[in-house]
């Protein structure tokens, strides 16, 4: 169980967390979400003993392996290969399961190919996919994800969601910052919002229940971008992935269509 | 000890693939051909001189080493084998074989120099005594360095220029401490904080052969002092944490 007691942080006399209380059991998920600079990393990294708190105090108990996965992997002259070893050697992993277990889960994650490229010229996708692999190498008691979704494809987030589902029913504790809605309602059993450096639990109920759709299409000829669907399209060689709510997809559908893209597929990706 | 092992590996490693080694080495070997340009020399003076040198070098490697390693990737592995302390302790650890490389290869230089020349780089014959006595010597200087290039690291001081100036400015302090004293003597009781290791050179100006009592006794003036920088860095970044 993790306890936190009012909790205060404050920079440079700017209070970014305000009197935090909350309880975590053992096993739960919870997801925190807000604008940057809020403090949601902040809170994570209080958490897990790596910053200090103003005031206040954070109980864990001892002995507790915490995994965390940051916002952004840092680029490092390693290989991603040489990288995981030694991260592997830290936590005394068995050296014949060392090789294996990193291919597997780079053959998972798509970056089966990459590991023997130094760390700084992988593109930032990639980094992120290296950073979620170090967590996953060892099951941890609590795994920290600070938005571990940035900068990964369509198919590498299923790999992940899935991987994450596998800890839940392991009794893992996740905690996460995001502000991908799909991965707070897949993942999260509570979702806190951050309110002038407060957190407020939220309606996950309504927006958990959303259904989420991944629509595959292909290029023609002609095709343009529909301004609304922008933010939702993940390109692909031969076209672009498309994801939205089960309300959406109608349009999405018609709209893409008149645009000059083919649908090739769709799936619900809660069946998945 | 797996653990501290592992974490020494990964940041030799690191450093290796950094070339931050590469200005380091180039300077010592720099001052490799001037120092061993003029011959004969007196062995212990020269040995004593080097280990100065290397107290220079290695306070610049200590400052260099501050930003190989990324925050992020400081705090995956300080989770990973659950311990701060662990982390900094292997740092330390990864220094004093850093000086030993340093000193090793600042010790072998002139010896095979010496043999290469007919022997006649020295004013005397290489005794067991002189490659003890130089190695504790250049070790102990080397790793009292890297300690103070490592102190005011952004773990321990967060503003890193303060932490460049501090560090230079205390380097400096140790090589001139015994002018300073000899001019404004009540500073004595002020400058015993800074490592003193131009005092500790200075007994062994005069000396023909290293005695071994003296070496021991100057060795552990200055680990003592090394061990209380580490203590005091890896205490203090433990506490203030991120």
């Amino acid at each position: 169980m993790i306890a936190l007691e009012h909790i205060v942080k404050e920079y440079s006399k700017e209070v970014v967390l305000n009197d935090i209380n909350l309880t975590i059991e053992q096993g739960r998920s919870l997801a925190f979400t807000g604008q940057n600079g809020c403090g949601k990393s902040t809170l994570l990294k209080i958490i897990a003993g790596l910053v200090r708190p103003t005031a206040g105090m954070v109980s864990l108990e001892k002995g507790k392996l915490v995994h965390y996965v940051p916002e952004h992997f840092p680029q490092m002259r390693l290989t991603a290969k040489q990288y995981l070893l030694y991260m592997s050697r830290m936590e005394k992993l068995e050296c014949e399961e060392l090789e294996t277990r990193i291919q597997k889960l780079a053959e998972d994650f798509f970056v089966s190919n990459m590991l023997d490229i130094p760390l700084k010229y992988l593109s930032k996708g990639s980094l992120q996919k290296i950073g979620v692999i170090q967590a996953l190498l060892k099951e941890p008691d609590i795994l920290l994800l600070d938005e571990p979704l940035s900068g990964q494809d369509v198919m590498s987030q299923q790999v992940f969601i899935q991987k994450i589902k596998e800890l839940q029913n392991h009794n893992v504790t996740i905690l996460m910052s995001c502000h991908e809605p799909y991965l707070v309602d897949t993942i999260a059993d509570d979702v806190y919002q951050f309110v002038d450096g407060k957190i407020v639990l939220a309606d996950h109920k309504s927006a958990s229940e959303t259904q989420w759709y991944t629509m595959l299409f292909v290029r023609t000829e002609k095709t343009a971008i529909p301004e609304k669907w922008k933010g939702h399209l993940q390109f692909t060689e031969q076209g672009c992935i498309l994801r939205a709510t089960e309300g959406e997809c109608n349009r999405a559908m018609i709209e893409m269509t008149e645009a000059g893209w083919n649908l090739r597929g769709m799936y619900n990706e809660d069946n998945n | 000890m797996k653990i501290i092992t592992e974490l020494v590996k990964y940041q030799y490693k690191q450093y290796v693939l950094s070339t931050k080694y590469l200005v380091p080495l180039i300077g010592l070997l720099a001052v490799f051909q001037v120092m061993y340009s003029i011959m004969p020399i007196d062995i212990v003076i020269n040995f004593a001189l080097m280990s100065l040198i290397l107290f220079i070098i290695m306070v610049g490697v200590g400052m260099t080493c501050q930003r190989i390693e990324p925050e992020v990737s400081e705090q995956i592995i300080i989770l990973r084998i659950q311990s701060e302390r662990k982390y900094y302790i292997g740092q330390v650890i990864f220094f004093a074989v850093l000086s030993g490389m340093f000193a090793f290869l600042s010790l072998c230089y002139p010896i095979i120099n010496h043999f290469l020349n007919g022997k006649m780089l020295f004013t005397r014959n290489v005794q067991p005594s002189d490659i003890i006595g130089g190695f504790l010597l250049m070790f102990a200087c080397s790793f009292v360095g890297s300690m103070m290039g490592e102190i005011f690291s952004p773990r321990v001081i967060r503003k890193h220029e303060a932490g460049i100036i501090l560090t230079i400015f205390c380097a400096l302090i140790s090589l001139v401490k015994i002018g300073i004293v000899d001019e404004i003597p009540i500073l004595k009781y002020i400058l015993w904080i800074v490592p003193p290791v131009s005092d500790v050179v200075k007994w062994f100006m005069t000396d023909e052969n290293f005695q071994m009592v003296k070496v021991l006794e100057a060795f552990s003036i200055l680990m003592v002092y090394g061990c209380a920088l580490a203590i005091i860095k890896v205490e203090v970044s433990r506490i203030r944490k991120f």
